[in-house]
């Protein structure tokens, strides 16, 4: 659906899918990553109003912002793991 | 949602790899060290399984520096954290929680002070001070500590990513 007079259209979950699959280079990886979202939120599929669109977009926020947490915590881990090994072995 | 999960998302919620964060809280670590004539300040967020250093003066060239962070589990900031209040450990060698502390048994860390960095209501981390040898703080040094924590708040409220809008 286009509105009228400012030839905006009304964003889509193919539009979404598209989105997720140029960021992730996965359209299976895509798929699923928006069908954990929508069970998470129990959207029902397909999404068709901009506010489904909208709550699954900020669900996939914050499932980055969380995501980045956890590998950063585990990065530390190794990281640090590598580096007291070297050393002890100096 | 649990009082951790919560916590997470706001620890989640700050760019914490953003260069521009990273400049101002080393600035502001710095000036907490050079003011108290300790050799070591950070600033730190607490994640789920470590802390990750954010900011830091005194610790170049060293696995802390190289990690960018600790275990959890070796964290003195975990307790500020998780009593949201200031943490002061004059000896730790002699200290029955952090004796056996392997940053203390093979780091070297001696003494710690640290108090909370509360963003958004939750306590995101601690601003702390750390020593190689013992040292008792004085109400200076945790004036000292607290005004850098505001500081630290006021950057990392600027590094607030959009997820809420």
């Amino acid at each position: 659906m286009t509105i009228a007079g400012w030839d905006f259209e009304q964003p889509t979950e193919a539009g979404l899918l598209d989105e997720l699959t140029d960021a992730i280079g996965d359209p299976h990886g895509a798929r699923m990553l928006l069908d954990i979202t929508c069970r998470q939120l129990r959207l029902e599929r397909p999404l068709t109003s901009p506010g489904d669109i909208i709550l699954a977009t900020e669900c996939l926020l914050e499932m980055g912002d969380l995501l980045r947490v956890a590998a950063r915590s585990t990065k530390i881990r190794a990281v640090t793991y590598r580096a007291l090994a070297t050393k002890a072995s100096s | 949602m649990s009082r951790a999960g919560t916590r997470l998302r706001t620890v989640a919620a700050i760019d914490f790899d953003h260069p521009g964060l990273r400049a101002a809280l080393d600035q502001i670590t710095r000036h907490s060290a050079d003011r108290t004539g300790l050799p070591i300040s950070l600033a730190t967020l607490v994640l789920d399984t470590a802390q990750l250093i954010a900011g830091s003066s005194g610790i170049g060239g060293t696995w802390l520096s190289e990690a960018n962070g600790t275990p959890l589990e070796w964290s003195f900031c975990k307790t500020v954290v998780a009593t949201g209040l200031p943490y002061v450990v004059a000896d730790a060698a002699n200290d029955p929680v952090q004796s056996t502390n392997p940053l203390v048994t093979m780091g070297g860390i001696r003494a710690y002070a640290g108090v909370p960095l509360k963003v958004g209501g939750e306590i995101v981390g601690a601003h702390c001070l750390l020593s190689d040898s013992i040292h008792t703080f004085t109400d200076v040094d945790l004036s000292v500590l607290s005004a850098g924590a505001q500081n630290i708040v006021a950057v990392l409220n600027n590094h607030l990513t959009p997820t809420g809008w």
